[in-house]
């Protein structure tokens, strides 16, 4: 401890100072460090990510096996879904956090930071993990291949793959380990760490949906570590608790898994509505509108995320009252997300708006979202979601939320903070070269998988009637159109991070910032704010909330 | 909804101020209710079975 103390206090009069590659990147207790590698690991997770969605698209191009054998599309979509969602959509956050919020409340880093560094190297050792038995399949030909049973991992359908399920069960429990330390670390960070006169109701409210995720992440991490936990036994040390021969119940793993799936699915968008809601006030150059109602509608959703669960399941079979119940919990979420798109949309109302690129992901955030809440308002209605379950209606639905809703904010969020963390200002016609291919092609991607699934094509199927080829084969092309237009996002980050290309950014970088980040260096020093910042209520986004 | 208390010395390292202890305490608690979560859910499993 002594040796970390001289260390830091070093650090403090030498920000430049020199470190082995080593000592900077793995055992960094830096949060900006710490914070570019979960940004880096989650976008080479999302290409990975992303070739297997295109190895899908590719097979279901037109009706017919083409590719690929359907076991390994199984494991495709499988794969698919874990890579994203654990691998590149939640790191994302956690390291756009890390960056951001120290920054943002004036702490000096992370209130643990070598507990942070852990965070951080547990996950490319379970990825790792999770993908090996893929990879000694596809390139070696060694083994059965990856899991196939679906990203919820179901039983009795998941414990027929063989060794690799016990490969997925730990990597699962390892990145939910990395998960809980890196929302303890938020909450000590935001409940302990903020700079003296930084109330909580001052607090950006990328900050709040943060914290009000991170109390998600530890309710609900666990939950799924029991139940994967619960898999494992029944599959290797003969329990039964999911299996029905054995006096088991299959349903009970569905309960269980979508209790903590549901709030997953905030976890993945809570932190989306906090980007957004920093972003827009800042092109709009205004306010944010209603900013105590975004807080109280942020904790509303988190709230209700955790009595919808068996919507997931409506088909299983369960009492009319529940399906009731859980039917009209589901739409009471429609409430305070309305609230939140009513606040964007009335802080952008008679502003002066300016549209560069992170604004454009924003707004278009903000409508492709809604798109992806209504279709899921669709599916909260009972006797409706009986005919689209498990069809490609839900296919487009989860991605309208996930793809425009999630990595729309991360892409946004990217293109907003880079010239503060790099010091040079992006390519602003590459950067909207790189938000008109990606909006145009993924609305022909995924739009037409909404009449697919009316029409009844099942999903995670690598056949099809001929019937559903002609939105299949324009879905498709919007695929490959999409995954080609991020190259382009790839590029603008190598040359801002990487080769340093670009005019040199101001530290205010935009017009309309305000907050405690922007007061800092771009990029900023190797420890934020060593003394505490002074807080100006007129610097602050949010500084006249209270008044 | 007050601020944490001032340091009492804004010029300490990171590492020696005093609102790590209170940070640590934080965190402690927090990890101990996400084991407590882990258990229960597979008590609960257990006792049903």
């Amino acid at each position: 401890m002594a040796e970390h103390a001289t260390h830091d206090t070093h650090d403090e009069h030498h920000d430049d100072h020199q470190q082995s590659f080593f000592m900077r990147w793995f055992c960094s207790t830096n949060h900006k460090d710490i914070g570019t590698l979960y940004l880096l690991f989650s976008l080479v997770m999302f290409f990975i990510g992303g070739f297997m969605a295109l190895v899908i698209r590719a097979e279901l191009f037109v009706p017919g096996l083409q590719l690929v054998h359907p076991e390994f599309f199984n494991q495709m979509t499988t794969m698919h879904a874990l890579v994203m969602i654990f691998g590149a959509v939640m790191p994302a956050f956690v390291g756009l956090a890390n960056w951001m919020i120290p920054m943002m409340v004036g702490a000096p880093d992370m209130a643990l930071p070598r507990m942070n560094n852990w965070s951080f190297w547990i996950l490319p050792f379970a990825f790792t993990m999770l993908l090996l038995p893929l990879i000694q399949y596809a390139f070696f030909g060694v083994g059965a291949g990856g899991p196939a049973g679906g990203w919820t991992l179901y039983p009795p359908l998941s414990l027929q793959g063989g060794n690799n399920v016990a490969f997925t069960i730990f990597a699962i429990h390892m990145m939910g380990v990395s998960s809980i330390m890196g929302a303890i670390n938020v909450i000590a960070t935001i409940l302990n760490m903020r700079a003296p006169g930084m109330d909580l109701l001052k607090m950006p409210v990328f900050c709040w949906t943060w914290l009000i995720t991170a109390f998600l992440l530890i309710a609900v991490m666990p939950v799924l570590a029991g139940a994967v936990t619960m898999l494992l036994t029944d599959k290797f040390f003969l329990t039964s608790f999911f299996n029905a021969a054995g006096g088991g119940d299959p349903v009970m793993f569905q309960h269980i898994f979508w209790f903590f799936g549901h709030p997953e699915v905030y976890i993945m968008i809570l932190p989306a509505f906090g980007i957004v809601s920093e972003i827009i006030p800042t092109f709009a150059r205004k306010p944010l509108f209603g900013y105590q109602a975004m807080v109280y509608a942020t904790a509303s959703i988190a709230f209700l995320s955790f009595i919808v669960w068996a919507h997931h399941m409506f088909t299983v079979g369960m009492p009319l009252g529940g399906e009731l119940f859980f039917m009209y919990a589901t739409m009471l979420i429609a409430v305070p997300t309305g609230v939140k798109v009513f606040n964007w949309v009335s802080t952008m109302w008679k502003s002066s708006m300016t549209f560069e690129t992170p604004m454009l992901f924003a707004v278009g955030f903000v409508i492709l979202f809604t798109i992806g809440g209504f279709s899921g308002l669709m599916l909260a209605i009972v006797p409706a979601d009986f005919q689209y379950h498990d069809t490609y209606f839900v296919v487009a639905h989860f991605h309208y939320v996930l793809v425009t809703g999630a990595i729309y904010s991360i892409m946004a969020a990217t293109y907003y903070w880079l010239p503060k963390w790099t010091g040079v200002m992006y390519n602003e016609a590459l950067g909207k070269w790189h938000f008109w291919l990606s909006t145009i092609f993924v609305n022909v991607l995924f739009f037409p998988q909404h009449f697919l699934g009316l029409a009844g094509m099942p999903r995670r199927i690598p056949d099809y009637n001929v019937a559903f080829a002609d939105f299949n084969l324009i879905s498709s092309i919007g695929a490959f159109g999409f995954g080609l237009a991020q190259l382009i996002f790839a590029w603008i980050v190598i040359q801002c991070a990487f080769l340093g290309r670009g005019a040199k950014a101001t530290d205010h970088v935009w017009e309309g910032s305000k907050g405690l980040e922007w007061t800092l260096s771009s990029p900023p020093p190797h420890h934020s704010f060593s003394t505490p910042p002074v807080i100006n209520d007129k610097d602050l986004a949010h500084g006249d909330v209270t008044h | 909804m007050t601020s944490p208390t001032k340091p009492a010395d804004q010029s300490a390292s990171p590492a020696e101020d005093p609102r790590r202890s209170a940070a640590l305490r934080t965190a402690i608690i927090m990890g101990l209710v996400a084991l407590g979560i882990y258990g229960a859910f597979f008590l609960r499993a257990i006792l049903n079975s």
